[in-house]
């Protein structure tokens, strides 16, 4: 019984999706208020529906009903409670319902807070996001329904992958699908504001914050990925340049230059046709990524769900939003004028910069991607592309970015003056030239490529505190210094912050890319064997039970100099049900370095093959990505989006061409 | 009022699609054998049967 309600509440959805997608446009076109006003109520109607029916699932999964197929395929009796909730998105029709939720929570969002945007906007903006979801649940009740029955019913589930029992599938895929689905709202302010032709600063205003918690949320959710694959053996490391993970690094970066563009029309009314673009292309990307990864179209170290059949569905979609998107774009962008004049030397033309880079960027990683499908379909043989080329491509396109990231902040919007910037910047260039030729020293031998990372994270750091200093003389002298501190905005901080991030994470992947060690050997009770300045020692291997598997845990103590510091415990699992071996590492993980052991398989006299790691500053590489959420989330915290909201409820009810000229005078002020 | 170059990203993207199209069709984890065709290597074994020869 509970499945139909699941599937019924799937269907309510459908009508209300198609009803919001339909009526709140028409009345936004033909100027009907009442259809405008249907836009709230019914997106929030669709939210609750698309909730009951996710609850179904997660009660199906948690009472082992196992005549539900996608239950009976995903679940077991053992499995343990957390996976088994986790397990309703691990697999590929769950997923789909996770992302059709998750786009019914930003819509309610943006019905929400949403008061103080003209009625046509929020009617297009929420009608928009409704066609998108009825794209979303026709697919599934069309090609993948989650609450299909198995009759008769299976006696036990065959069992999440045990790759996927890990406390990273309880968290990764919402985080990253809450990025994805977040840029259908930057999206559905573009194709909005494009539909009414008012493309100006106050658009630009609100799709800003949108943008940034969107961006955060798949900063987060790419940043968990990439550590479930450092510590799962057989996914590559940290970053592999696979399609799944390029699927999630392309629109990572073109929001990076969305929110950046955004920037430029929002205080200088510049680049909209762009930004436009940017926003179109965001979640194009993010629906492309789908489309990669669930339609088997090209082979990933982590796909877990793939089907052609299903691929073609997506690739109508995708092919129906994108196209129609980019017709209105033509036909609608060439009217949107251009905004204020600026020199050769001026921020806008950093900021530009900064947006082409990353384009090309995204550009190359898409490119590399799929050009195996490119070669293959025009039967010119089969090619794999792997990280020499995204390495040979990627390092030499983030120097000038880098570069222009300490000198862009400081920039004049207009016209800067270029040497002057150049002897602001001396010291800053000093000590970053020094420190890259100082560290790795003291890291053991000389890499020049490492130098070049130290060199880009310092110049970075070194130009944040310049900024900040010379930003902090600029407040009123008398104040004490706290009150200084607090009269620079958090939108300023917030910057530095994301900056420095980006400093962090280069840092991890610099150092621990040139710097890392490791050993494969054969080891019996009592060896020992030394990486990285650390002793080993194997202490034999005994037999444990977990909930649903069994397992050999290895004993290895490490010692420096004489003295135990700490025992790893790695193992080497069975899952029962899949009879499926899984190696689970142990790491150490510290500051300055991680030490990584993975047990291999017994050899002969009872020894086994061990592999033991030492990679210094890995960590940095997600404290770096930390770091740029919290600078997103401090950006966010900037009390000019509160004060924007004050002013517009005192204003409510005066029309809202004057609030739209507050806005703009707020921006001028 | 629809010029030119606003329609270049849309033609890169019809492009990219239509190879999309034609890549379902084939199969990325079928990688043909690079010794097809190829003569089995010379190699030298005694029998089994008669380890002398």
């Amino acid at each position: 019984m509970i499945p139909e309600i699941g599937q019924f509440a799937l269907i309510m959805a459908l009508c209300l999706a198609l009803v919001q997608g339909i009526i709140p446009i028409t009345g936004a076109q033909l100027n009907i208020r009442s259809w405008m006003g249907m836009a709230r109520p019914v997106a929030q109607g669709q939210f609750v529906f698309l909730l009951i029916a996710f609850a179904c699932l997660v009660y199906s999964f948690i009472n082992d009903d196992f005549s539900v197929l996608y239950t009976a395929s995903h679940s077991n009796t053992l499995l343990p409670l957390q996976y088994k909730i986790a397990g309703v998105w691990g697999g590929h029709e769950g997923s789909l319902l996770l992302w059709a939720t998750m786009l019914g929570l930003w819509t309610t969002l943006v019905t929400l807070f949403s008061k103080k945007l003209p009625d046509e906007m929020v009617a297009r903006v929420i009608g928009v996001m409704g066609l998108i979801s009825v794209g979303f649940i026709l697919f599934m009740l069309i090609t993948s329904n989650p609450f299909v029955r198995l009759l008769p019913a299976a006696p036990d589930g065959r069992d999440l992958n045990p790759l996927l029992q890990d406390p990273g599938l309880v968290i990764h895929p919402p985080m990253l699908y809450m990025g994805y689905v977040g840029f259908s709202v930057a999206f559905a302010f573009a194709i909005a504001a494009l539909l009414g032709g008012r493309l100006d600063a106050a658009w630009a205003r609100w799709s800003r914050p949108w943008t940034i918690i969107a961006w955060i949320f798949l900063t987060c959710g790419i940043a968990l990925g990439s550590w479930w694959s450092y510590y799962e053996l057989g996914w590559g490391g940290w970053w592999f340049w696979d399609p799944v993970e390029n699927a999630s690094f392309m629109p990572w970066l073109v929001g990076t230059a969305l929110i950046h563009s955004l920037a430029v029309t929002e205080k200088r009314g510049g680049f909209k046709s762009w930004t436009v673009l940017l926003a179109i292309f965001a979640f194009s990307l993010s629906l492309l990524g789908t489309f990669l990864v669930r339609s088997g179209v090209l082979t990933s170290v982590h796909a877990f769900a793939t089907d052609p059949e299903r691929g073609k569905f997506i690739l109508g979609f995708l092919f129906i939003v994108v196209a129609t998107s980019l017709l209105l774009y033509a036909w609608r962008a060439p009217r949107v004028g251009l905004g204020g004049k600026f020199e050769l030397v001026s921020k806008e033309t950093m900021l530009l910069s900064n947006n082409v880079i990353l384009s090309v960027a995204a550009a190359m990683v898409l490119l590399g991607t799929c050009y195996p499908i490119f070669v293959d379909a025009l039967g010119l043989g089969k090619v794999s592309v792997g990280a020499p080329y995204f390495n040979t491509m990627f390092v030499p396109l983030m120097v000038p970015l880098v570069f222009l990231m300490g000198l862009g902040p400081i920039a004049r919007w207009k016209k800067a003056n270029l040497p002057d910037i150049l002897v602001r910047m001396k010291w800053a260039a000093a000590v970053s030239i020094v420190t890259a030729i100082l560290i790795p020293f003291t890291m053991g031998k000389w890499v020049s490529l490492a130098s070049l990372g130290i060199l880009m994270a310092t110049w970075i750091v070194a130009t944040a505190v310049v900024q900040i200093r010379s930003r902090y003389r600029a407040t009123k002298a008398d104040l004490p210094w706290g009150m200084r501190l607090k009269s620079i905005p958090a939108s300023f901080y917030g910057m530095h912050m994301a900056h420095v991030g980006v400093a962090i994470a280069i840092i991890g992947v610099t150092l621990v890319s040139n710097y890392a060690t490791n050993k494969d050997v054969r080891m019996a009770v009592g060896d020992t064997v030394e990486v990285g300045g650390y002793t080993f020692r194997f202490d034999g291997v005994i037999k444990t039970q977990g909930p649903n598997y069994t397992a050999n845990r290895a004993m290895i103590r490490v010692l420096k100099g004489g003295n135990e510091l700490m025992s790893l415990e790695p193992e080497k699992r069975t899952y029962t049900v899949q009879t499926m071996p899984m190696t689970e590492a142990a790491i150490q993980t510290g500051i300055w370095r991680d030490l990584y052991v993975s047990l291999g398989e017994p050899v002969s006299g009872g020894a086994w093959s061990v592999r033991v790691y030492y990679k210094p500053f890995v960590v940095w590489i997600w404290c770096g990505a930390i770091f740029m959420a919290l600078g997103g989330i401090l950006a966010l915290s900037d009390k000019r989006y509160r004060l924007m909201a004050r002013r517009a409820s005192k204003k409510a009810g005066a029309g809202r061409d004057a609030m739209a000229t507050t806005k703009l005078a707020t921006e001028k002020g | 009022m629809v010029r030119v170059r606003y329609l270049v990203p849309l033609a890169i993207f019809i492009a990219l699609a239509g190879f999309f199209y034609v890549g379902l069709g084939l199969n990325p984890r079928d990688v043909p054998s690079p010794l097809i065709d190829k003569a089995a290597p010379t190699f030298n074994l005694s029998q089994l049967s008669n380890p002398q020869q």
